[in-house]
């Protein structure tokens, strides 16, 4: 397909003697924001982590043309960027150092901008708390990114440790983004956050148990599957979206 | 402007410190009638400047390759490898080592680079801790390779023990400071350019993977350039391994953390450390010369204990 970004075709991946993900074939079309979910030990962060290249896979993944597994670091940085679940620095740069890691200082202001962070950006990183600290991280992505049409951002558990506010920040960044053109994939577990983007793929012990628009793959039947616990995920004419799980 | 300022002022003190050290001697201030001290103390002082922007920059490179801001050339194993070098040469070929200015710092060289190897080897899947661990084997295992050759070989004995202590600076000629310095300050300034990758590998190794630095390439630059400073230094001044700890740390606390400015900022800390310490080391005493490993532990341990109960305490 014409507007594919990145594709898995039969994927499969060890980490060691653990099959940690298992012949999985999905394609992320340019301009969609899909979310991962899955139970704990399911192949997220894994699937996350092949389309960032860090793993050799016969060829079956593609970032646009290019395998990125065989991609030089500093090419395959412009194409696409990652937030892994845990970041930590050695050493106490400021905000807009850190930021400035994967672009230069001008990205890193505007992306601390648009995260309203901008008074953070003489600040040390250390002294920031945890959920400031993702926020910093998540703005290096960014930044890095900073024009994101035909870009990849790879966001694992991106709203983990976030306050309210600063997790819907994050949802809404990532529609800004995929708006201009890019495309996000992110790992997630709280399946109102997953109802919100384009489309949902639900993963279970590495193999793809489905993928498609929020309501028509978050039902009991497929959470039953995957988490072994029927959860009912609801959507009202307003947009809310209630999740109820069921004993 | 701050961190230029603050470099800037490291460059005029290197040089203030520079004269200061050419013109005072045992005998107070001066040349000589007829500027006699000048070859004698030309040679030493470019030496301890040059070893001392080796090990400042290369001490900065390794706490960021370690990630660790206790690693240092000393530490890792890498002077132990480059005196073991040295001893090597000295015990199999000594005129061949007298004789060809270029030897030592091969010889040298080659010690700190199979030091580094060696540690990458059995390194590799350890965490940092288990890395310096290595390292701290490492430096043992060269030290007892080192004793027992100098044990069996009396010739060497005298040159490798002044070494080990520190006090090399004081034998230097202008013939045989010449490579070695100019190793020193090439392989210091090419540290410089690695900047931006210490900087990423601060987050991690797979965050500076996915932020554009090819980490295996970058950890392979920094082990060689900075086992290539070391070695350089060792030819120079000996073993003095708290440079190399402290001129970072003094460094982070001057212009930050940032390698673009903190990486150039430790090899002037460290130019003028080591220098500081040769001048107060050959005048403070009419009688005796102190080594300057010695002055540099004296004048650094209070000041790193300091610095690192306020950043890490």
């Amino acid at each position: 397909m014409a507007n594919t970004i990145a594709s898995l075709c039969g994927t499969t991946v060890y980490l060691g003697k653990h099959q940690a993900l298992s012949q999985v074939t999905l394609a992320v079309q340019a301009g969609e924001v899909l979310a991962i979910t899955g139970p704990n030990g399911a192949g997220k962060s894994t699937l996350l982590r092949t389309l960032a290249g860090d793993f050799k896979t016969n060829n079956t993944v593609r970032l646009g043309k290019i395998d990125p597994a065989c991609t030089p670091a500093a090419e395959l940085a412009q194409q696409r960027a990652f937030l892994e679940q845990s970041t930590s620095c050695t050493w106490n740069f400021t905000v807009r150092e850190v930021v400035a890691l994967g672009s230069n200082l001008d990205q890193a202001e505007r992306a601390l901008a648009n995260l309203h962070l901008g008074s953070f950006a003489q600040r040390p990183l250390s002294e920031l708390s945890g959920g400031e600290q993702r926020m910093v991280h998540f703005a290096r992505c960014l930044a890095q990114l900073h024009e994101p049409a035909g870009k990849l951002l790879l966001l694992d558990e991106p709203t983990s440790s976030l306050d309210y506010r600063r997790a819907q920040l994050i949802l809404n960044s990532t529609k800004i983004f995929s708006k201009a053109g890019g495309t996000v994939v992110m790992a997630v577990h709280n399946l109102s956050e997953a109802a919100q983007s384009d489309r949902v793929a639900v993963l279970a012990d590495g193999r793809l148990v489905a993928v498609g628009k929020p309501m028509e793959v978050l039902t009991p039947s497929v959470t039953k599957q995957a988490w072994g616990v029927s959860i009912s995920v609801i959507r009202d004419a307003a947009g809310r979206v209630t999740v109820t799980t069921e004993s | 402007m701050r961190t230029l300022t603050a470099l800037f002022s490291l460059c005029a003190l290197s040089i203030v410190a520079g004269f200061c050290a050419l013109s005072f001697g045992r005998d107070g201030f001066g040349l000589g009638e007829n500027g006699e001290y000048l070859l004698i103390r030309l040679p030493r002082i470019l030496g301890a400047l040059a070893a001392g922007w080796a090990l400042g920059t290369a001490g900065i490179a390794q706490q960021g390759l370690f990630r660790n801001p206790l690693a240092d050339p000393g530490l890792t194993g890498v002077f132990g490898g480059a005196i073991l070098g040295v001893t090597l040469l000295l015990v199999s070929s000594p005129d061949f080592a007298w004789n060809n200015a270029w030897a030592m710092p091969v010889a040298a060289a080659l010690g700190s680079l199979a030091a580094m190897v060696l540690l990458i080897s059995l390194g590799r899947h350890q965490s940092t801790s288990g890395l310096l661990l290595a390292g701290l084997g490492i430096n043992a295992l060269t030290a007892a390779a080192t004793l027992v050759m100098t044990t069996w070989t009396e010739s060497a004995r005298s040159s490798i023990t002044t070494a080990q202590l520190g006090s090399w600076l004081g034998m230097l000629t202008l013939e045989i400071t010449v490579v070695p310095a100019f190793l020193a300050v090439v392989t210091g300034a090419l540290l410089l350019t690695t900047a931006k990758d210490l900087d990423r590998l601060a987050l991690g190794e797979s965050a500076a993977q996915h932020s554009g630095t090819d980490t295996r390439k970058a950890s392979l630059r920094l082990a060689v350039l900075t086992a290539l400073a070391a070695g350089a230094a060792t030819c120079l001044c000996g073993q003095i391994a708290f440079i190399g700890l402290l001129a970072p740390h003094l460094a982070r606390a001057l212009v930050g953390a940032n390698h673009r400015w903190s990486l150039p900022a430790a090899g002037l800390i460290g130019s003028i450390l080591l220098l500081a310490a040769d001048t107060a080391g050959r005048t403070l005493f009419a009688d005796r010369m102190l080594p300057a490993s010695a002055i540099v532990a004296l004048i650094g341990a209070p000041v790193f204990i300091g610095l690192a109960r306020r950043h890490h305490g």
